[in-house]
């Protein structure tokens, strides 16, 4: 069996719901480990079991809180060194981003971004990629040891099965020199009443809008039917509304089931 | 402050792309600098007027994305560098990164700006990989960024607002369209730029060592089909219609 190593992104103590629809599809491929960082850890640790880990690493220091990337890829870059799993699967998530692509480049390993699916073939693993803005889904071979695969939201669903994981006190003393990018101060604009992720249904607007100036009449109509705003890509890079309102590519994703 | 940008060039955005016989995306179109990339120098340009320095833009590429340089030179960066070699067609994003590193390192810059991702390859893997080679921390996703001596602060956009993020030099950063608009180049930048020196370095001068790809494309096939909206014109009934469409789609 490959054993498959989870990296779970942690969002105020709560696993990411990205990692735990990992967990999903790293049950179908082989023997589940996760990690988890920061603190919310070990409480994390018994949600990464329901959903199939059989063993958890964590470590609540606070320098994964604290610092951009640099100490969890020290944690993962020990890990790795110590368990050698076959691939290790991150969401293709802001946090995790930064992680995996540090991590690849550490162990000289490479990596699958922006994959909508992972499956086993030959002794390896091979990525489905979209291509083409979306048009076309490209079949990519991974060859890197580990093989390190991100993964789109919203690409399979989370589901519990499993019984409680073993936890292991992840043995890694981070360095002064991984503490640089700090993280000084966490400002939160807007509470998203619907979250995007969760609103059964998305008021989604692009250019077409013509200007952000009438956004807010996106926010009326969702509001009246108990939904969320959305926006394309190209009105989000284009700094009419903020990030988090992005749908569809390498935005916010919609389950085929939410409906 | 030395500035160094990183800049792609990508098929244009506006037309349709078609793949070459090895599953590459062909690039023989229309090519421009990658949008996102030009925010990067924007956000370059501006720091080095608040702060003073040089900007230098650094990318790799066929001959042709001279032209991509170029087009950043006449928006007022000073000189670029490009790495060209037949032996990089086709480069992953950690073969991407290593030259990139190589090239950028014998710079010494205090900043590398690049965009949080490409508007083609789209990995956004380039930037966290040319961090860690560099040994330089990463400040991500910025939509501000302010310097004050050797103290690098950005505002990092999160899911409900933003994060204020801060290291010192030398730092990578990457940036979000949101960061700038990019200016448009003048005729008299235009002119200058075609004096400005862009440097051609071969792979092989950069000791980078072009190993196995992290992945090998197997096949392409057409994506699901999503169905084409319905455009509904206002001729005094559109209200009702729409209230029907959501209606058969039980929104209502
Ligand atoms: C659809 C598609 C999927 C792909 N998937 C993968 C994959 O899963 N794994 C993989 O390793 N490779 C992949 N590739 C190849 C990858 O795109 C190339 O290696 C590319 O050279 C760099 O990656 P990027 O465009 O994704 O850059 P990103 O990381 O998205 O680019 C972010 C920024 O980095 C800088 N940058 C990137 N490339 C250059 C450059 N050549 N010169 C100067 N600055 C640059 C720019 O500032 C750019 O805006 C894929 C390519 C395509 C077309």
């Amino acid at each position: 069996m490959p054993s498959i190593l989870v990296y779970a992104e942690l969002s105020e103590g709560k696993v990411a719901s990205t990692s735990l629809e990992l967990m999903t599809k790293a049950r179908e491929l082989g023997d589940v480990y996760a990690v988890a960082l920061g603190a919310g850890a070990k409480t994390a640790a018994s949600t990464l079991g329901k959903h199939g880990a059989k063993v958890v690493h964590v470590s609540e220091d606070s320098a994964f809180d604290d610092y951009v990337a640099e100490p969890a890829t020290d944690a993962l870059a020990s890990l790795y060194e110590k368990e050698k799993p076959d691939l290790i699967l991150f969401g293709f998530a802001p946090d995790s981003r930064e992680v995996a692509g540090r991590l690849a480049a550490r162990l000289g390993a490479g990596l699958i971004s922006n994959a909508l699916d992972v499956v086993a073939k030959d002794g390896g693993f091979v990525a489905q990629v979209p291509y083409f803005g979306g048009a076309k889904v490209a079949s990519m071979k991974a060859n890197g040891k580990p093989a390190i695969v991100l993964i789109r939201p919203k690409s399979f669903e989370a589901s519990a099965k499993g019984g409680p994981a073993e936890v292991k006190q992840l043995d890694v003393k981070i360095g002064e020199g991984s503490k640089r990018a700090h993280i000084a101060e966490r400002v939160v604009e807007a509470s998203e009443k619907v979250k995007l992720e969760e609103a059964r249904i998305v008021i989604s607007g692009g250019r077409g809008m013509g200007g952000p100036q009438n956004f807010p009449l996106l926010e009326e109509l969702a509001n009246a039917l108990g939904g969320a705003v959305g926006a394309s890509r190209a009105v989000v890079d284009a700094g009419w509304v903020p990030y988090s309102m992005q749908v569809g590519q390498t935005g916010k994703f919609k389950a085929k089931k939410n409906g | 402050m030395k500035i160094v940008v990183t800049v792609k060039q990508v098929p244009d955005p506006n037309s349709n792309l078609t793949l070459e016989a090895d599953n590459t995306i062909s690039r023989e179109k229309e090519v421009v600098l990658d949008p996102g990339d030009e925010c990067g120098v924007e956000e370059g340009l501006q720091l080095k007027e608040a702060h003073g320095g040089e900007v230098i833009l650094v990318s790799m590429g066929p001959e042709r994305a001279k032209d991509a340089i170029r087009k950043g030179l006449s928006m007022g960066a000073d000189r670029g560098v490009l790495i060209s070699d037949a032996s990089l067609a086709g480069a992953d994003a950690l073969l991407t990164a290593r030259v990139l590193a190589a090239a950028i390192k014998q710079e010494e810059p205090d900043l590398v700006i690049c965009a949080t991702e490409s508007y083609d390859g789209s990995t956004g893997m380039v930037p966290p990989m040319l961090a860690e080679l560099l040994g330089f921390p990463q400040l991500t996703f910025a939509k501000k960024v302010e310097v004050d001596g050797s103290t690098v602060k950005v505002h990092r956009q999160t899911a409900d607002g933003y994060q204020i993020v801060e290291a010192s030099t030398p730092v990578l950063i990457t940036v979000t369209a949101a960061i700038a608009e990019p200016r448009y180049a003048s005729l008299k930048g235009i002119m200058a730029a075609r004096s400005k020196e862009i440097k051609q370095v071969a792979a092989s001068e950069l000791g980078v060592e072009k190993g196995q790809p992290a992945e090998t494309i197997e096949g392409v096939v057409e994506a699901e089909a999503r169905k084409a909206g319905e455009v509904i014109e206002d001729d005094g009934s559109a209200v009702e219609k729409i209230v029907q469409v959501l209606a058969a789609a039980k929104v209502l």
